[in-house]
């Protein structure tokens, strides 16, 4: 997409233009006003609690998208059971990173902030916003990426994360010198590679009762801002989504009329159980 | 008939002066009235808004116990505003401060000794106070009252105890964990794990806690040093305030005599002539710099902001990764160069490798090199900024002209704390302040070509 690396000054302007360009190039998923203001697209998942039906597709695709290890999962669909017979109910709840935004004010997700190389990268620039790429870092899109060949293998990242989101891949190898013999870090990335080419996340393509949906916030025409202004999903980010008290600005919003968020219990003392192993 | 007009007079005068007397007492009893004379608004207010305010002032304030309550005392005070009013050059007697005799505080109703001696206070996060060691084992010469303590000194309390009056008792020439210093004294021993990373405790290992180490007998100075600052001295230049007498008179330097006059019959106020003592945790670095705070007022100051890593405007939080162990400046400075003749301690990767793994060696290298590199775009950036707003000088309003030099001073202040501290004291946030600084710098570039 409009990513760019900036190298000098006169490239960083270069940039400007080319990303003015792309933008109105790429239609589809990109957002009709993004020529309007400065914003770039702020990328959000909705995911429909009434009609995920637990198939696990999802799971499937990511582990096809990037060849996930076995026994890692980036994304997984949670069996969850409330009350005693009879009176019993079930329900899916699928899982992913959530790309948090951030506490308000702070705008730096737990991840990111402990992250000793969340600036170690190169400064690029998206649309007109300027950042900079680390192990560990915020696109100014929403999407947390990484960026395994400046990861140290601290792995403090995996403690900050309340959702247990990240987990250690085994496929993965670190390259910093001194550090070849540790294992890098794995997580959803919101498909980052997808989106950039204008096509929805893998989990979201294969999706059969479409329960997923991706899009751009910022932009009013896509169906994620469509639905959050149906059921004003931003506006209850309490109750759509995921351990708000964490203050972590979770951008996987649920719609969730059985409230069943609010009674889902996360293992917290075992997070990283939740990503492992499907069937509990 | 005449007698009984007479006796009919004499009983009304009887009974009107009856009136006027208890109708004078009651008046002049309550708070409000003693500021008709006495400079005591600040004080009254506390009283007014404090726990206290249902007791007059006349209950705890008096001279001496015969007085309490009585009328003579008031025409005494009617005394006092006439020497006030009469004399203005020469005071003879000694300007005494209001006083509270403890037998007002601890009368049946109110404060019964028997109640306070061995219960317990918290006073703060882990210290423990008990009222009955202190009405008994005093300092030689010294008297506890009530108001040695509970004194008024901040605004907003009319009897409080500020922790300052238990530091100068406890840490004026003594040595640190000595005696009336000793920690355990005041302070019970925190129960928090001292390993935070720890997460599970392997059968057969002993996690160290702040137990283990008292059970070894290890000193709590050891680890907890630099916690008392000042030295308590008298400010002789404030003797003037009671005293009209300049000349300091030579049983001054009696330390018995001195509280007994001063604080026994005087309920002098520990800070009336002592310098506070200080009793907290410093910033963990400025022990260290403290040393060379005679000569070198506030050095290094570049170097300890980096460490600190504290959140500024669009920039976050990013304490130094040494930060939560409190590693100050001798932890990696301990490769010592001589340079011009003196002994330099300079930051060693040594240092790195004692404490984490070999595999560390290089990493401070590592950040010195990228950091440098930064610095060195960031500067050719400054300049470039600089050369926009000369060339834009005459071309643009001057509004714009003027947000584009806030712009580039901004951003040179975050480039100036990275280039003089030294960027290595903490990467990540150095890299931030430079990347503020260069959006800073390009912005304003940006926004001059428009």
């Amino acid at each position: 997409m409009s990513n760019k690396e900036i190298k000098s000054r006169r490239d960083a302007l270069k940039t400007g233009a080319a990303v003015v360009a792309t933008v109105v190039a790429t239609a589809g998923l990109l957002p009709k006003n993004a020529l309007a203001a400065s914003d770039n697209p702020r990328w959000a998942m909705v995911v429909d609690l009434r009609k995920c039906t637990g198939c696990r597709a999802c799971t499937i695709a990511c582990k096809a998208e990037y060849g996930v290890a076995l026994g890692r999962f980036n994304t997984v669909v949670k069996n969850v059971e409330f009350n005693k017979f009879p009176d019993t109910e079930k329900h899916f709840v699928p899982r992913l990173c959530n790309n948090c935004a951030g506490e308000q004010g702070k705008d730096v997700p737990p991840c990111v902030e402990k992250c000793p190389q969340a600036k170690a990268g190169k400064r690029m620039k998206l649309g007109k916003e300027r950042y900079r790429t680390g192990a560990t870092y915020k696109r100014p899109d929403g999407m947390i990426l990484m960026d395994m060949s400046l990861c140290i293998g601290c792995y403090k990242c995996i403690d900050a994360c309340p959702y247990g989101v990240r987990s250690i891949d085994p496929f993965v190898k670190l390259t910093l010198p001194n550090r070849e013999k540790d294992l890098g870090v794995g997580k959803c990335t919101f498909c980052a590679h997808r989106v950039d080419q204008g096509i929805v996340p893998a989990c979201v393509n294969t999706c059969e009762g479409r329960a997923r949906v991706f899009g751009d916030l910022n932009n009013p025409d896509s169906p994620v801002a469509k639905l959050d202004k149906e059921f004003n999903l931003t506006g209850t980010k309490n109750k759509s989504t995921m351990l708000p008290g964490e203050k972590t600005d979770p951008h996987v919003f649920y719609i969730d009329p059985d409230n069943i968020l609010a009674r889902y219990k996360l293992n917290k003392e075992n997070k990283q159980q939740e990503f492992i192993g499907t069937f509990e | 008939m005449k007698l009984k007009i007479l006796l009919l007079t004499i009983i009304s005068v009887f009974a009107l002066v009856i009136a006027a007397v208890f109708t004078t007492d009651y008046y002049t009893s309550q708070p409000s009235f003693c500021g008709a004379c006495h400079m005591m608004k600040k004080y009254y207010n506390t009283w007014e808004s404090g726990k206290h305010n249902e007791v007059k002032c006349i209950e705890c304030h008096y001279a001496a116990p015969t007085e309490k309550y009585s009328l003579g005392s008031k025409f005494k005070g009617l005394g006092q505003l006439y020497t006030y009013m009469s004399t203005y050059t020469k005071h003879t007697t000694v300007r005494k401060p209001s006083s509270v005799n403890d037998l007002s505080c601890m009368t049946m109703d109110c404060h019964p000794r028997a109640k306070l001696d061995d219960k317990k206070y918290a006073f703060g996060e882990r210290t423990l106070f008990v009222h009955k060691t202190h009405f008994e084992n005093t300092i030689e010469g010294q008297t506890l009252h009530c108001a040695t303590c509970h004194q008024h000194l901040s605004a907003g309390k009319h009897l409080e105890v500020p922790k300052q009056a238990c530091f100068l008792c406890h840490f004026m020439n003594t040595e640190f964990n000595q005696d009336r210093a000793k920690c355990s004294l005041c302070h019970t021993i925190p129960t928090k794990p001292l390993q935070r990373q720890k997460k599970e405790v392997k059968p057969g290992e002993k996690p160290v806690t702040h137990q283990s180490l008292a059970e070894a007998k290890v000193d709590c100075q050891s680890c907890h040093y630099e916690l008392v600052f000042g030295n308590g001295e008298i400010k002789e230049e404030e003797c003037v305030n009671c005293h009209d007498v300049p000349e300091i008179s030579s049983s001054a330097d009696d330390m018995e005599l001195m509280h007994q006059k001063h604080v026994g019959e005087q309920n002098a106020r520990c800070f009336d002539c002592h310098r506070p003592i200080r009793h907290e945790q410093l910033e963990f670095l400025d022990p260290i710099r403290e040393a060379c705070f005679i000569c070198h007022p506030n050095h290094h100051n570049n170097q300890k902001l980096l460490l600190l890593g504290k959140e500024r405007q669009e920039i976050m939080n990013v304490p130094g990764l040494m930060y939560d162990v409190k590693t100050n400046c001798i932890g990696c400075h301990i490769e010592e160069r001589l340079i011009g003749g003196e002994k330099v301690l300079h930051g060693s990767a040594e240092a790195c490798v004692a404490c984490h793994t070999e595999k560390y060696y290089g990493m401070p290298q590592e950040w010195k090199n990228k950091i440098k590199e930064e610095l060195e775009y960031a500067l050719e950036i400054e300049k470039d900024a600089e050369q926009a707003i000369k060339a834009a000088e005459n071309m643009v309003s001057m509004e714009k002209l003027n947000e584009a030099k806030g712009m580039l001073r901004k951003g040179q202040k975050y480039l100036r704390l990275v280039e003089y501290g030294g960027g290595v004291h903490n990467y990540k946030y150095s890299i931030v302040l430079l990347d503020d600084a260069m959006n800073n710098f390009e912005d304003l570039i940006d926004m001059l070509k428009e």
